[in-house]
């Protein structure tokens, strides 16, 4: 009886919303704030228990929902923070303020449905992935360090070019497509330990979110996808610090008020990777010596409840020693400033400044050949936004960003004595690049909504700049420059621009079912150049000029949306298909460093990639987690006018991130006495290689032919991990615990490629497979919070 | 309180790992190789047509010699005079002209004409100069092999010319001395011949170097051969050194790049390591290999080996050494028994 009471209630309460709301309506207004900056929160969700009503708030913070009058228990929700629970009487119209409390680290066992449970149903974006962070740190990872892009790297049509490489793939793109942003600052290198880990450290952040398909016209010049990720604000309650030991890393925390109204939260990582080095079978690596940190800090100033200024700052740093003869050298800086005004409670103003810089050194230190190189990309960038609310269903968005980008593609000079090495230095390349943008968002019936944008880019690619012309019908090479022309400082060498329309609409089939599509066009104005199949320190940027053309990618997407069970279970289907231009390809044997004349070996390739991902995940009761599985495909082909630059014929072939079949599941199962166990399954396709196929004597030495790029695969990729992890709290409240973890990275020890390469010894050529983990890896982690 | 975190973790082993496997292997058509070379030196000049043959992990693995036999083939200067190659069977195709002669400056192109109708030629490259060797310089190093711990490494010197781009290739050969017990002169003799073998050991190496990087400079102690050392006695190198084209080197290069694959990151794309011979009617079909326009020259070292023969760990190695019985050349071949000429 006691069971069937409130089910009956709930029914009645059910059929007779209805006739409720046509009764009458209320409005509540509820204005949600953070705690510490008192800085709206966008994008915060208000669940009305009794009724499963819901709203979002938009980018003011604001949350509007018409109810019937009632007694509500209400939850009013956002990633990053605590949920908070009120009760509300509604009998007129309610205007009411929540300050949600920014959920700390510490705590991070402490479960937070930050989201609308129903999300991925009502949200008309698609193709959109959140991380929890409290979940990253208890995913199964090898050698304990929470890492952002390995965890991405488990979610639908995001891959890698392998185990330990650098950069992250997003539906067939390349590594350089993806626009990183740290609180709004683009990143131009992601690895640290030549991609071994990401540099930027889980601690800090608070949201990541990566937009797979069409994304926002807010955002622009990357073509494949939108990686952002938001560091934590202070707290301003009291001053707090914490420590950890990896066995990769250190790390330590701190954050608090300086003042009341001023708040900082400063962090970094220092780490140790020597002795694994030391572990691995390849001389070259075994004998190498490694070392890297990053820091972030964050100053938060809330002069008033509507005016929030703030400066981050991130700096990385790499170095890497190859035995012998090289060391390398890494660095990424990045400075924001920011401050958001609320001129109305629904209109919001934010002005933007950044620098974000890469820079590498490789040092030679062969006697009598010493030398440095360097190479370097800089971003300064300054942007207006302003967000506009007409009412709950419809918001406008306008902005207009202007950067500056400065390149050198590479610069020699000797060190030391008695180097023979002449001074070499490319001319630095530099280019300003415009944009204007609108975007709207419009719930146009309860069942149908849209997002439609409009970004207009304009690119300048400017002097000081020689450059050569070359014979028209003829492929460019030195052979063929029929002059040079002079250009100027600051004079315009080559234009660039155009519209990139940006739509996205959703249609709620049911009340548990919708159908979204988006279509867009994206443009990339930097290129990374690289003849590696992954992410390398030696890899360098290079700005789109006469020769290079920008990228562009036009994708469209269809996905339709099922919940289950009360969104206890939700199901996807998405399918898309990209279409790119001028993708960048390599002459064979193109010698890329210090080229003063790249376009001489550089050759333009039209892509496409297209793909269907399934998607099923679990998201209550004692067993939750995903599944997904995608096919996909990725083709380049190099179609020229000039047979002989063509590569394999000039007919489509795999790209090197090709991997038609992946499967990933996750599963986490809460056992008794505060037991978890979790565990991931990965199986993917092996991407392209190119065997040799035939085979000849040069001289007296036998050498391989690779005719045919790209025409073979290596082994497929499965590995099985698991951890069980147990918590010694007997409640939530106890501040003296332990957490200890038993994990199994790749449980049946499977070989899995991470290349497959051919060496010849004794007159005979074998292939061979690298594994980066070639065994099972257990570990045991004990956390101690006190 | 400040709460401090921390975090312990114990990894049982991390091992990356190298296994050989067997793949399935892909068969292509053949593809036409070429390899030789058209010199400032007299002549003659030879050159060598072979095709492709299917590669196998499990299967034999000596390319098999598909030598190609009746083409046509011929070099033309830009003056109108041009030379015949002639099939010399096995693939080798020579010059029987005595008279014509690479010069410096001049530009050459090559024409190979198949049984089958397909023409194949190069673009015209000049004959690049070369600046004569400056001094060969012998160190001995100590090596990390069992069988000739000790070598000789020998240096090139040269100057730069700052006012041309050059392209260096060297190749080098040494004559190093394998002893045996020896026979008797002559019957009854107390003397012992045949005892000294003078055993050639030669550069395997690619070693190309460009001057962009330091144009007009010297090139200094440029490593281009390590001799072993068997026995307390001179050794005697040669080293040649060439001026090649840009496109050579580019050649170089890259079959240098290809041929240096580990499977990491750093490793480029595979490629074909295809030169400068060309199908005429189908620019997609490259030939393998280069055929060279190159200048040459050449200098030769006499080093008395004084520092190995003072040395007591050479002095030491060289005693341990299993000696053969009789006549030297039993053991290391026909090779010379003398101190050659010209040293």
């Amino acid at each position: 009886m006691t069971l069937r009471l409130p089910l009956f209630s709930l029914i009645l309460l059910f059929s007779f919303s209805r006739a409720a709301y046509a009764q009458q309506k209320l409005r509540l207004s509820v204005l949600v704030q953070d705690g510490v900056t008192k800085k709206p929160i966008a994008g915060a969700s208000l669940f009305v228990a009794e009724t499963h009503a819901g709203a979002q708030a938009d980018t003011a913070g604001l949350i509007r929902l018409d109810h019937a009058p009632g007694l509500l228990t209400v939850y009013v929700s956002a990633v990053g923070y605590l949920r908070r629970r009120e009760s509300l009487t509604l009998n007129r119209n309610l205007n009411v303020q929540f300050f949600l409390q920014p959920r700390s680290t510490y705590l991070d066992e402490v479960d937070v449905t930050a989201q609308r449970e129903d999300k991925n149903i009502r949200n008309v974006q698609m193709g959109q992935i959140q991380l929890s962070m409290p979940d990253l740190k208890r995913m199964p990872v090898v050698l304990g360090e929470p890492d952002i892009l390995k965890a991405l790297a488990l979610q639908a049509g995001v891959t890698t070019a392998g185990e330990g490489a650098g950069g992250f793939n997003v539906r067939g793109g390349r590594a350089d497509q993806n626009l990183v942003l740290l609180d709004g600052a683009p990143l131009f290198n992601t690895n640290h330990l030549l991609g071994f880990y990401t540099n930027v450290n889980p601690d800090m952040v608070q949201d990541v979110s990566l937009s797979k398909g069409t994304f926002s016209a807010q955002y622009g010049g990357r073509i494949s996808s939108l990686l952002q990720m938001s560091t934590r604000n202070g707290n301003n309650d009291a001053w707090r610090m914490s420590s950890g030991l990896s066995p990769v890393s250190a790390r330590f925390l701190v954050d608090g008020p300086i003042f009341k109204k001023l708040t900082l939260l400063a962090g970094g990582r220092v780490a140790f990777p020597n002795y694994l080095l030391r572990a691995f079978p390849v001389a070259s690596v075994a004998n190498s010596r490694a070392f890297f940190f990053d820091g972030n800090l964050k100053l938060t100033y809330a002069p008033s409840d509507r005016s929030t200024v703030s400066l981050a700052g991130y700096r990385s740093q790499d170095t890497f020693k190859f035995p012998g003869d090289t060391l390398y050298g890494w660095q990424s800086t990045v400075g924001t400033a920011r401050w958001s005004y609320l001129i109305q409670p629904n209109l919001q103003l934010n002005l933007t400044a950044l620098y974000s810089g890469y820079h590498l050194n490789v040092d030679g230190i062969t006697p009598g050949l010493t030398f440095r190189f360097q190479s370097f990309i800089e971003q300064r960038e300054s942007k207006v936004d302003v967000f506009y609310t007409l009412n709950h269903k419809h918001k406008i968005q306008v902005g207009t960003n202007a950067i500056l980008f400065r390149i050198q593609t590479g610069e020699a000079n000797p060190t030391g004595e008695n180097s023979s090495v002449n001074p070499r230095r490319i001319e630095p390349e530099q280019a300003r690049e415009m944009g204007a943008y609108v975007n709207t968002e419009w719930e146009l019936t309860p069942r149908i909504s849209f997002q439609a944008g409009l970004r207009y880019t304009v690119y300048a690619y400017l002097g000081p700049r020689t450059v050569y012309n070359y014979l028209a019908n003829s492929p460019v090479s030195p052979e063929t420059i029929s002059d040079s022309v002079r250009y100027g400082r600051g004079q315009t060498v080559q234009t660039y621009g155009g519209l990139e329309p940006r739509l996205a609409l959703r249609v709620q089939l049911a009340k548990m079912t919708s159908l979204k599509a988006s279509a867009g066009r994206t443009r990339q104005y930097v290129n990374l150049i690289s003849n590696t199949t992954a992410i390398t320190p030696l890899d360098f940027w290079k700005l789109s000029d006469r020769y290079v053309p920008p990228q562009v990618a036009d994708q469209v997407s269809v996905g339709l949306f099922q919940n289950l069970r009360n969104n206890a279970i939700e199901l996807s289907i998405e399918g898309y298909y990209k279409r790119l231009k001028n993708q960048i390809e390599y002459r064979f044997g193109a010698d890329l460093i210090l080229n003063p004349a790249l376009e001489r070996v550089l050759l333009q390739a039209a892509g496409r990639a297209y793909g269907v991902e399934f998607g099923i995940s679990k998201n209550t009761g004692r067993l939750t987690g995903q599944a997904n599985y995608t096919y996909a495909r990725s083709l380049m082909a190099v179609q020229t006018p000039f047979d002989e630059l063509r590569i394999n014929g000039g007919r489509y072939y795999p790209s090197y991130i090709d991997r038609p079949h992946t499967l990933n599941v996750q599963a986490r199962w809460a056992l008794p006495h505060n037991w978890t166990f979790s565990t991931n399954f990965v199986y993917y396709t092996g991407v392209p290689a190119t065997y040799p196929d035939g085979q000849y004597l040069y001289g007296a030495e036998p050498v391989q032919d690779y005719s045919r790029r790209n025409a073979d695969r290596i082994p497929n990729y499965h590995r099985l991990d698991v951890a069980f992890s147990k918590d010694t709290r007997f409640n939530k409240n106890q501040r003296h615990y332990g957490i200890w973890t038993l994990g199994i990275y790749n449980l049946y020890a499977h070989k899995n490629p991470y290349s497959i390469y051919f060496v010849r010894t004794n007159q005979r050529t074998e292939a061979y497979r690298l594994s980066v983990f070639g065994t099972l890896i257990p570990s045991i982690a004990y956390t101690i919070y006190f | 309180m400040h709460p401090f975190v921390v975090s312990l973790l114990l990894v049982f082993g991390l091992a990356a790992c190298i296994d050989r496997v067997e793949l399935p292997i892909r068969a292509e058509e053949p593809r036409l190789v070429i390899d030789g070379q058209f010199t400032n030196e007299a002549p003659p000049y030879t050159i060598r047509l072979t095709y492709t043959s299917p590669f196998g992990l499990s299967s034999d693995q000596r390319p098999a010699l598909r030598v190609v036999s009746g083409a046509q083939v011929s070099l033309a200067d830009g003056q109108g005079h041009s030379v015949r190659f002639i099939d010399q069977g096995g693939g080798t195709y020579r010059t029987i002209d005595s008279t014509f002669r690479g010069q410096v400056g001049q530009p050459y192109s090559l024409t190979v004409l198949l049984t089958d109708g397909k023409r194949y030629v190069t673009k015209p490259e000049q004959m690049p100069a070369i600046p004569p060797i400056d001094s060969i310089s012998p160190r001995l190093i100590q090596a990390n092999n069992v069988q000739t711990p000790y070598r000789y490494s020998y240096s090139i010197t040269t100057h730069d010319p700052a006012s041309q781009r050059n392209f260096y290739r060297w190749t080098a050969y040494g004559l190093t001395v394998r002893k045996s017990t020896g026979e008797p002169c002559c019957f009854g003799c107390l003397a012992i011949c045949f005892d000294v073998c003078f055993t050639t050991e030669s550069s395997t190496q690619v070693n190309v170097f460009s001057d962009a990087a330091i144009n007009g400079n010297p090139i200094r102690n440029r490593a281009v051969i390590q001799v072993p050392v068997y026995a307390a006695w001179p050794q005697f190198v040669e080293v040649q050194q060439y001026g090649i084209t840009q496109a050579n080197y580019q050649f170089w290069k890259l079959y240098e790049q290809q041929r240096a694959r580990t499977g990491s990151i750093f490793d480029p794309l595979p490629a074909p390591v295809t030169g400068n011979l060309v199908n005429a009617a189908d620019p997609t079909d490259v030939a393998r290999g280069y055929f060279a326009i190159t200048s040459i020259t050449r200098r030769r070292v006499r080093n008395e080996a004084l520092e190995a023969r003072s040395s007591s760990a050479v002095y030491g190695f060289v005693n341990s050494q299993l000696v053969p019985q009789g006549d030297c050349r039993n053991t290391y071949g026909r090779v010379p028994v003398v101190e050659p000429p010209g040293w």
